[in-house]
């Protein structure tokens, strides 16, 4: 019984393995860089819906909205005020990995997210 | 006497409910936030993969084994005086019982009168993420404190008490006999209300509603167990009695007595084959020290003993697993296009869309879970020699339970860690009025505290692990149930298959992309 439980573990542990090595992409070739996005606010809506950029980039935001706001990117707990004819720079490492609501602070409406991917 | 308590219980129910249509819905800000993103889809797929191969894997375990005698290793914990100082002492579980009804008031009192913003009041984190999410987790996996700390079942006995002491001599006694017929239906009932409340109603986070429903809810436990009896109405009648006894079995602990005599007395429990009783918490009360046992046992082996599971519970059951599957489905955008399709068919109800098509949803998953369910039963029942179909459906659905849980809890850790974070500062400001009784009111919760990738490794190492649990159990059901030995192999293939499809379908949605 030891000896099969033993046998069954390592096939067990062959199998996770090599799935593991079998489909795992290559990791990411890009090291961590400088990305700058444009951000457009227009009628409640974000442009881009979702803004995605990956772990370690040193992000930087160009805002641009219709009408004036406050903007608020949650877990980076990111708050500027934008106004319009104002196109406002927000800047950040991306430290953190997840999906960050990124809101309207005064009427709490959801723009859009911030996706910041794990290397 | 009796009646006229209940009277009172009936008519505050009534009043209760209607102050509840006049709740206004309101916007869940900051709490509930999630910050996962879907799991890639190479990592679902490896863990697809690997559910399948380990399946084979835990064919291999059991090839050649005959033993079906259900037995497994215990070892009594109360040997430890650590442990007979705690659970066994009466001062302890009464230190116990009197925290968990002190902070039931809490969340009453501060859902009603607090500030009513989520994040910044004690009942919502204390019931949706510690009470619901944590509380769930520490039964499965350690075990069943809720049958300890039950705060509904802990005020109706001190006021049992209380009556009799005041010199009725029945105190609360019921006179009026459960309907055998009616079973755990009026569980299952009060459950699908509360799952209701959880995934479809808009004003799940207000604190004053979940005041008002969690009035709502004492109202009908005591007006239950004042009718039918304490005992009776929370094994048949009391929703998370019914729901946490389930989860317990998953657990690594159990309470037995080894005593026919005590168990005998009690009447209610399903008595083992060698006049022992397992988790009956009434024997485990009332039986004297040295029939008493609290085990360790390896996980999930609880979930092995489902003779005497009835239609009800097997519906119990399905509804359970459903729901969890529900919870995940419905922020998938598979689920949002298919409404809009559905809406183009049955009208669109404006707002109260997603209402409707929720609440059907959770009338439908379930009914649809169940068909899918019954349908490899039968394939099983045929292909093992027939016996019978509610027998191995029971025996099935709690095989099924570690994927359900496995999921449960993949989805939910991280609210656990995140939200779970805002209980420090609640604890020294629970209305939200400024309050800082403990000097934490400024705690930020850090919702960073796990990466992205950390969550998305834990989550399919989760199910991953529950689907191996679950075609184990699947694997000993089999051996126990199938006419010959022959058969063994054969009448599980359906079950496994449908375990794999579950499992997958969990990968998958966590996979998808979060619909807000």
């Amino acid at each position: 019984m030891a000896v099969r439980i033993s046998v069954l573990a390592l096939i067990s542990v062959l199998i996770l393995g090599g799935l593991f090595v079998i489909l795992r992409p290559d990791p990411n070739e890009t090291s961590p860089g400088k990305r700058s996005l444009g951000v457009e606010i227009e009628d409640g809506n974000m442009t881009p819906e979702q803004i995605s950029v990956h772990e370690g980039d040193k992000v930087t935001l160009n805002v641009t909205t219709d009408r004036p706001l406050e903007m608020h990117v949650h877990g980076y707990d990111l708050e500027e005020e934008i106004e319009p004819d104002e196109p406002t720079k927000i800047s950040f490492e991306a430290d953190l990995t997840g999906r960050f609501p990124v809101e309207n602070h005064d009427t709490e409406a959801e723009l859009g997210a911030l996706v910041v991917e794990p290397r | 006497m009796a009646w006229r308590i209940r009277r009172t219980v009936v008519a505050s129910t009534a009043i209760i409910s209607f102050s509840l249509i006049l709740a206004r819905p309101a916007f869940a800000h900051g709490f509930g936030q999630r910050y996962d993103l879907p799991v890639p889809l190479w990592l679902y797929l490896y863990g697809a993969a690997s559910a399948v191969l380990l399946s084979f894997v835990v064919f291999g375990f059991f090839i050649g084994e005959r033993d079906v005698s259900g037995g497994y290793p215990r070892s009594n914990l109360l040997r430890f005086g650590f442990i007979r100082a705690t659970l066994a002492n009466q001062a302890f579980v009464f230190g116990l019982r009197v925290i968990s009804v002190a902070l039931f008031a809490l969340i009453i009192l501060t859902g009603l009168f607090g500030n009513q913003t989520p994040a910044l009041n004690f009942a919502p984190t204390m019931v949706w993420v510690i009470w619901w999410v944590g509380m769930s987790l520490v039964i499965a996996l350690i075990g069943n404190v809720w049958a300890l700390a039950n705060p509904f079942e802990i005020v109706f006995d001190w006021a049992d008490r209380l009556v009799q002491r005041l010199g009725v001599e029945e105190g609360l006694e019921p006179d009026i006999a459960y309907p055998v017929r009616w079973d755990v239906w009026p569980a299952l009932a009060l459950f699908f209300a509360f799952a209701w409340v959880e995934l479809i109603f808009w004003g799940s986070a207000t604190p004053r509603n979940i005041a008002f429903l969690a009035l709502l809810y004492s109202s009908v436990t005591w007006a239950g167990m004042s009718f039918f009896g304490k005992e009776t109405w929370l094994r048949r009648g009391e929703a998370f009695s019914v729901f946490f006894g389930i989860l317990a079995r998953f657990a690594p602990t159990e309470v037995r007595v080894t005593s026919g005599v005590a168990c005998g007395e009690c009447g209610i429990c399903m008595v083992e084959s060698e006049d022992e009783c397992v988790n009956c918490y009434w024997c485990f009360g009332h039986a004297s020290p040295e029939h008493r046992e609290v085990n360790l046992r390896p996980p999930a082996v609880g979930l092995l003993h489902s003779e005497g599971i009835s239609v009800a519970g097997v519906a119990f059951v399905v509804f359970m697993l459903a729901s969890v599957t529900y919870d995940g489905l419905l922020a998938t955008p598979f689920w949002v296009s298919l409404i809009f399709s559905l809406q183009s068919i049955a009208g669109s109800y404006g707002a109260l869309s997603s209402l409707f098509y929720g609440t059907l949803g959770l009338a439908a998953v379930p009914l649809v879970f169940f068909t899918l369910y019954a349908g490899f039963v039968k394939l099983c029942q045929l292909l093992g020699g027939g016996a019978g179909f509610w027998r191995l459906a029971g025996a099935f659905a709690f095989s099924l339970v570690p994927i359900a849980l496995a999921y449960q809890a993949a989805h939910y850790f991280t609210l656990l860690l995140t939200d779970g974070q805002n209980i420090i500062y609640l604890v020294s400001d629970p209305f939200g009025w400024g309050w800082n009784l403990f000097g934490t009111s400024g705690y930020e919760p850090n919702p960073s505290i796990v990466g992205a990738a950390f969550v998305w490794y834990s989550q399919v190492a989760l199910i991953v692990a529950g689907h191996v649990i679950a075609v184990f159990l699947a694997h000993t059901v089999a051996l126990r149930e199938a006419s010959s030995p022959k058969l063994v192999i054969r009448s599980q293939i359906p079950m496994v298959v449908l375990m794999v499809l579950y499992t997958v379908t969990s990968l998958w949605i966590l996979s998808q992309p979060v619909v807000e």
